[in-house]
C-alpha cells in the first residue's frame, strides 16, 4: 500500500501541468507578497516624519504597545483625539489615514465615522473584552492565506481530476483493473495519495507564508482580539477570539476545505471519462457557488467559501446537547464527513468500471 | 483447471455484442477469431471481469470469477486491444509500477521485469520512454507486462494488429513458448495467428461462435466449398463481383487463377482445392 501511494502521489506530480500550476502559485504568491510585503510600509510619526519598511514597523509596533490591552471608551477618544497633533495629521493631509497606525483609522471607522458610537454599541457580550495590540502580520497572513487558498484551489482540481479520468483516457484502466490489487489497494493508494497531495498544498501554503509574513512583522500581537480589524473582514466574528486562535481555525478550516476539495475532485475524476472533463466540471463546482447567493450556512460547507474562514467564523453557535458549539467544528465535521463518502463513492465508480 | 463459460450474454442497450456463449477452456492455446465487431473483445473483457456480462456465469473450477476478486485477477495476465501506457514512464519504470499492482514485492517485480523485458527484446531500450517506441516495442512491452505475475490464464486481444510480418511471427512463437502450462486465448482477424499455434479455434460472429474445433477441424467446415480455376483477367472482374474469391493470382500465361469459396462449382472448368484456415474466415465473413 505504502509502496503504490509513493507511485500514485509521484504520477500526480510528475504532470508538467501539475508543474506549471505550482510553479505559478509560487510566482503569484511572492508576487502578492511583494506587493503588500514590508518593503511597501508607510507610516506617519506624530511628529510628521515619514517611515518606509522596516522602520516603519518598529514605529507601528511602539505605538501599538502604548495602547495594548483592552479597548475601552476612553482609549478608543484618546486615540481619536490625542494620539496624534492637529499639525502632524494636516502635514500628511488628505493621506493622513492611509498613513497613520492602523489602529488609529480602525478607531475612527469604527466609533466615529458615522455618528459617535461606543464599545457597548459595537461589540456584543459574547466578544468578550476587546484587545487591542499590534497584529499587522496576522492580518496580512491571512489575508494572503485566503487569497492563496483559492489558487491551491486550481492546483488541486487540477493534479487530482486526472487520477482516474487519465486511466480511462489512456486505456491503462483495463490493465490496472484486471491487476490483482487494481479494484483494492491500488484504488485506496489513489484516494490516499490525492489527500496527501491536497494536504500537503495547503500546509506548504499556510507554512512558506507563514514564515514570510511572521518574519517580516514579528509574531506579537497573537492575543489581540480578531475584531480589531481595519479591513472589516472580521467584525462580524461573534466570538471572542484573538488572531493566534483565527490562525489556528483557519488552518484547520483551510485544511478541511482542500481535502473536501480533493475528495469532490476525485468522485468527479472517477466518472468522467477524460482529463479535459474532469478538470472542467471539478473546476466549475469549485467556482460557481461564489457567484450565487447562497444561506451562508451552506456557503459554510463549501470549499470556495470555506476558504474564507469569516464564512464559517462569522456564524453564531448552535446549541446542541446542552452546549454551544462553534458552526466551525460543525463545518470541519462535515466536510470530514463528505469527504470521506467522496472518497469512498469515488473507489466504488472506479473498481466497478465497465471497461470499454 | 476449467474455465467455463455458460451463456453469457451481453447487451447494450438493443445492440446484442455477445449472444448465449457457452464453452470451456483448459490449457493450451486457444485462438478467437472473427471480424471486426463479432464481440471477441467484449468476451476478452468479461471473461478478465471488466465488464459485467448482462446474462451468464464464467467460472474457474465451478467458482464464479465474479467472486473470487483478488484471488481470480492474481491468475491473469491480460493484454487489451489497445495497450494503454503512461507515454513518459520509461519501459522500466512501467513494469515495476505494473508488477506492484500485480502485488509483486520490489525485489522480485525487478528480477522479472529484467527476465522478462530480455525475453521480448527490450532490455536494452529500458530507460527509453514509452512514447518513443514503435508499434511492435509498445506490443512486445504489453506481453511481458502481462506476464509480470506468471498468469496462469492469459488473454490477449488482438496481440498482433500492426505489426509487420516479421514481429507477427516473433510474437506467435513468444505466445507459443508461454502457452506452457497456460490457458492462453487470443484473438485476432488474422488468420495465420491462430492457424500454426492454436490447440483450439473459436469463430465467432455477431456475438456467437458459429464453429469451434481444431485448426484441422474448424478447416473441414469449408471442405468442398473451395474451388480453383483458371480465367481470362477480363472474366476475372466479372467473376470477382459474382462470387466470394479469395485469392487472384495472375498465371505466368496472361490469365488469372482464382480460389473462390462457395457451396456450388462456380464453373465447369472449377476443380475442389483443399481448404486452409482463410477459406473459413471468408467463407463465414463473405459479407
Amino acid at each position: 500500500m505504502v509502496q503504490l501511494t509513493r507511485y500514485e502521489l509521484r504520477k500526480i506530480i510528475g504532470k508538467k501541468m501539475v508543474w506549471f500550476m505550482l510553479i505559478f502559485m509560487a510566482f503569484f504568491n511572492l508576487l502578492a507578497y511583494f506587493k503588500m510585503g514590508a518593503a511597501r510600509e508607510k507610516v506617519i510619526t506624530t511628529e510628521g516624519e515619514i517611515l518606509e519598511g522596516t522602520e516603519a514597523i518598529r514605529y507601528m509596533q511602539e505605538f501599538d504597545r502604548r495602547y495594548q490591552g483592552e479597548l475601552t471608551d476612553e482609549k478608543a477618544e484618546e486615540l481619536h483625539d490625542k494620539a496624534y497633533s492637529k499639525e502632524a495629521a494636516e502635514k500628511a493631509g488628505k493621506y493622513f489615514y492611509n498613513l497613520c497606525p492602523d489602529i488609529i483609522q480602525y478607531v475612527d471607522n469604527r466609533f466615529y465615522r458615522e455618528k459617535g458610537m461606543t464599545t457597548a454599541d459595537v461589540f456584543t457580550p459574547e466578544m468578550g473584552k476587546i484587545q487591542l495590540g499590534y497584529h499587522k502580520g496576522y492580518t496580512l497572513l491571512l489575508f494572503q492565506g485566503i487569497n492563496m487558498m483559492l489558487v491551491a484551489g486550481c492546483v488541486i482540481v487540477t493534479a487530482i481530476a486526472p487520477v482516474f479520468s487519465e486511466e480511462y483516457a489512456k486505456g491503462t484502466d483495463a490493465l490496472i483493473l484486471t491487476a490483482r490489487y487494481g479494484k483494492t489497494l491500488l484504488v485506496r493508494a489513489k484516494i490516499a495519495a490525492a489527500f496527501i497531495f491536497g494536504a500537503l498544498i495547503c500546509m506548504s501554503v499556510v507554512g512558506v507564508n507563514g514564515i514570510l509574513f511572521l518574519s517580516a512583522y514579528g509574531t506579537e500581537g497573537w492575543d489581540t482580539s480578531v475584531q480589531v480589524d481595519i479591513t472589516g473582514r472580521n467584525w462580524t466574528v461573534p466570538y471572542e477570539m484573538n488572531y493566534g486562535e483565527m490562525l489556528g481555525y483557519a488552518v484547520l478550516i483551510w485544511l478541511a476545505a482542500c481535502l473536501l476539495l480533493t475528495g469532490m475532485t476525485l468522485l468527479i475524476s472517477a466518472c468522467c471519462r477524460t482529463s479535459f472533463a474532469a478538470v472542467v466540471l471539478a473546476a466549475a463546482c469549485f467556482v460557481v457557488p461564489v457567484w450565487f447567493s447562497i444561506p451562508q450556512w451552506v456557503q459554510a460547507m463549501m470549499p470556495a467559501y470555506q476558504m474564507q474562514v469569516t464564512t464559517v467564523l462569522g456564524l453564531t453557535s448552535v446549541s446542541a446537547f446542552g452546549q454551544k458549539i462553534m458552526p466551525l467544528w460543525i463545518a470541519i465535521g462535515i466536510s470530514a464527513t463528505a469527504m470521506i463518502a467522496f472518497g469512498i463513492a469515488a473507489k466504488k465508480k472506479f473498481a466497478g468500471w465497465q471497461v470499454g | 483447471m476449467e474455465l467455463r463459460i455458460d451463456r453469457v450474454t451481453k447487451k447494450y442497450g438493443n445492440k446484442l455484442a455477445v449472444d448465449r456463449i457457452s464453452t470451456a477452456m483448459d490449457y493450451g492455446v486457444y485462438g478467437l477469431l472473427g471480424a471486426n465487431g463479432a464481440g471477441k473483445t467484449t468476451l476478452m473483457r468479461m471473461i478478465c471481469d471488466i465488464q459485467t456480462p448482462t446474462m451468464g456465469e464464467i467460472l474457474l473450477e465451478g467458482t464464479p470469477i465474479r467472486d473470487m476478486g483478488e484471488a481470480y485477477r492474481d491468475l491473469l495476465g491480460y493484454l487489451p486491444q489497445n495497450f494503454g501506457y503512461y507515454p513518459d514512464f520509461t519501459a522500466w519504470r512501467f513494469m515495476l509500477y505494473i508488477g506492484a499492482l500485480k502485488g509483486l514485492p520490489k525485489a522480485a517485480a525487478k528480477e522479472k521485469s529484467m527476465e522478462l523485458l530480455q525475453e521480448v527484446g527490450l532490455w536494452e531500450i529500458r530507460n527509453k520512454k514509452i512514447k518513443t517506441f514503435s508499434g511492435g516495442m509498445k506490443q512486445r512491452l504489453g506481453i511481458a507486462q502481462a506476464m509480470l505475475n506468471n498468469p496462469r490464464i492469459l488473454v490477449l486481444d488482438e496481440p498482433t494488429a500492426g505489426l509487420d510480418p516479421k514481429e507477427r511471427v516473433r510474437f506467435r512463437n513468444l505466445i507459443s513458448a508461454m502457452a506452457q502450462n497456460r490457458l492462453v486465448l487470443f484473438s485476432t482477424h488474422i488468420v495465420s495467428d491462430v492457424e500454426y499455434i492454436s490447440r483450439k479455434i473459436f469463430v465467432m460472429k455477431e456475438g456467437q461462435i458459429i464453429h469451434e474445433g481444431s485448426p484441422g477441424e474448424v478447416r473441414k467446415a469449408a471442405e468442398g466449398k473451395v474451388w480453383e480455376c483458371t480465367v481470362t483477367a477480363a472474366e476475372a472482374d466479372v467473376m470477382a463481383r459474382k462470387f466470394n474469391v479469395g485469392n487472384l493470382r495472375n498465371t505466368e500465361d496472361g490469365n488469372v487463377l482464382l480460389r473462390i469459396i462457395q457451396e456450388e462449382r462456380p464453373t465447369a472448368d472449377a476443380r475442389q482445392a483443399e481448404p486452409v484456415l482463410e477459406d473459413v474466415y471468408l467463407y463465414y465473413f463473405r459479407e
